[in-house]
């Protein structure tokens, strides 16, 4: 039996007239990272905030490690590295005394730990915050984050404003967190960077969860294009009996579609005729999230 | 924990802690080295004890200018003194809570270990000791200015009426804490709080003129601050227990308001 680190049951919350999140129910497996999908204003962050004790939910529960958000929250943060995804910092300090602050509040912080995550991204220590870009700021939140290695790593928008390098050395941290049996909960609307490095994705679409699933099944079911050229004329009529393909260009010698599910099928018939040229396009979420949310992939 | 937020909030003023201090020292020696010219200036005397009671009373006591105690009474410690703590005091209680909600820094402190009502208490604690610092600049510049001055003050009278201003920097410092932790909006408490410290005080003043409204002047905080001139006639312990009270109360219900809301993002 899988240990769960986050549950929420039907849990939600209103603004007013406005939904926050309505009947979110999830579960979070310890050990594993999962995405969590949706448009600006879906209900990631107040999810989030709700599962911090920074807001308070109108109805359902939420626990974390089998805890309480609401009775037990000192016990959990104790456990959880945060990164928010507005994230403000105290202008007037530099990026080390800022560090040492929040080290000075949690305690027991191994500081060659610090230096080492902010070597790896690239963050001066010695630098006024006032001086920092927004993604240097980012860097400084995560390595906040992870500075005292928590059980849980709750991370909204974490890649937002990274630059490409620090995003690849951010997803070798969330590698070794994983390894290392550390559990992430992340927020995103990037659906690559949530096919990469996620084992399952929750989407959140206008307050509900409208989906809990492995990527490796999301990916599956999600549409690949494909082009064959053959050297040689081909039977149009041998790929109409392929089940999942779907034509969508033809001439002699070549053929564009697309595909759902497994590529067996395709390959058999393909396989009949002379090929100069196969590729398949690998599916990224982009499919799946159209398909939750529609062509106009606002709507929350 | 407690001690790693009480000495940032602490740090993060100290320069402006400083130039306030500065200031208090500038008014007390400032004052008491004209005390002498004034008190010898009797033509001024006798136009300003000529005053209506009206204004005598807005301003300070009967007989405020016969004697060194009734000096310093009016000034500083009718209306100079009291209205730069209570400026003090407001915008630090608005400050603690509801700044930082309005900065957006709140959520990563409180995704720290720390309980609401710690960070409450830590951050008063500290605009306290702030305000605690600034009494005890205010008193060793008026010690020094009446040593200094020859104007002969009870030192002990002086730390009394200090003691009484700074717990009626407390009081107003607790109330705009309390209103910033209710609200999460800083210029709501420092609005609510500064009203309040406006209307109390024309309570205080003109109350003892105006029949209709001298029973009201209890509930104005600074009746209890110096409405028996502390410093001619000593501190009453009970007026002083009575903004000790109001600050307990009212830093309670911001424990109490700041514990259960939802915190703005």
């Amino acid at each position: 039996m899988k240990n769960i680190v986050i549950r929420t049951v039907r849990l939600s919350k209103n603004y007013g007239s406005r939904v926050g999140i309505a009947d979110v129910s999830l579960e979070v497996y310890a050990g594993e990272v999962l995405g969590y999908l949706g448009p600006n204003g879906a209900g990631k962050t107040t999810t989030i905030r709700i599962l911090l004790d920074l807001i308070r939910a109108d109805a359902g529960k939420a626990e974390i490690f089998g805890l309480d958000v609401r009775k037990r929250s000192l016990e959990i943060r104790r456990r959880v590295g945060f990164l928010p995804g507005e994230l403000n910092l105290y202008e007037d300090l530099t990026c080390d005394s800022l560090l040492r602050f929040f080290a000075g509040l949690r305690g027991n912080i191994d500081w060659s730990y610090v230096e080492d995550l902010a070597a790896r991204l690239g963050c001066q220590l010695s630098q006024p915050i006032a001086s920092l870009s927004l993604g240097n700021k980012r860097k400084l939140g995560l390595i906040q984050a992870f500075m005292h290695r928590p059980d849980l790593l709750i991370l909204d928008e974490p890649t937002s404003g990274l630059d490409p390098l620090v995003r690849h050395e951010f997803f070798h941290l969330v590698a070794e967190a994983k390894a290392a049996g550390q559990t992430i909960f992340f927020s995103s609307h990037n659906l690559p960077e949530v096919a990469r490095i996620c084992d399952r994705v929750a989407i959140i679409r206008s307050g509900r969860l409208a989906a809990l699933e492995d990527v490796a099944d999301l990916k599956t079911r999600s549409l690949r294009s494909v082009e064959i050229r053959f050297g040689e004329d081909f039977d149009a009529r041998a790929f109409a009996a392929v089940a999942g393909l779907e034509i969508t260009a033809q001439d002699r010698r070549s053929l564009k579609g697309r595909m759902k599910g497994e590529m067996d099928p395709l390959l058999k018939v393909a396989a009949r005729f002379s090929i100069n040229d196969f590729s398949s396009q690998e599916p990224g979420l982009d499919d799946v999230f159209l398909a939750y949310y529609g062509e106009n992939g606002n709507v929350c | 924990m407690f001690a790693e937020l009480f000495r940032k909030t602490l740090r993060d003023q100290r320069w402006a802690l400083l130039g306030w201090a500065c200031g208090l020292a500038f008014i007390s020696l400032f004052l008491l080295y004209f005390y002498p010219f004034i008190s010898r200036a009797s033509e001024v005397l006798k136009v300003l004890d000529s005053l209506p009671p009206f204004i005598k009373n807005l301003v300070g006591k009967n007989n405020f200018m016969a004697t060194p105690e009734g000096f310093l009474n009016l000034q500083p410690f009718s209306i100079l003194a009291p209205l730069l703590f209570i400026v003090i005091a407001i915008g630090k209680g608005g400050d603690a809570t509801a700044g930082e909600e309005e900065r957006g820094t709140l959520d990563l402190l409180l995704s720290q270990p720390l309980p609401r009502w710690r960070l409450v208490l830590a951050k008063f604690a500290a605009d306290a000791a702030a305000l605690l610092f600034l009494a005890l600049a205010f008193w060793g510049s008026m010690a020094f200015g009446t040593w200094l001055f020859g104007v002969a003050v009870d030192w002990l009278r002086l730390a009394q009426v200090i003691f009484s201003l700074l717990l009626l920097g407390l009081t107003f410092l607790s109330m705009s804490l309390a209103i910033g932790c209710l609200s999460g909006k800083r210029k709501l408490s420092l609005g609510v709080s500064g009203g309040f410290a406006l209307v109390t005080y024309l309570i205080n003043a003109y109350a003892p003129m105006i029949e209709g409204l001298r029973s009201y002047r209890i509930f104005s905080p600074f009746y209890y601050y110096n409405g028996r001139a502390v410093l001619i006639n000593g501190l009453d312990p009970n007026h002083a227990l009575v903004l000790a009270g109001l600050t307990v109360v009212l830093f309670a219900a911001a424990i109490f308001f700041f514990s259960r809301r939802n915190l703005s993002s």
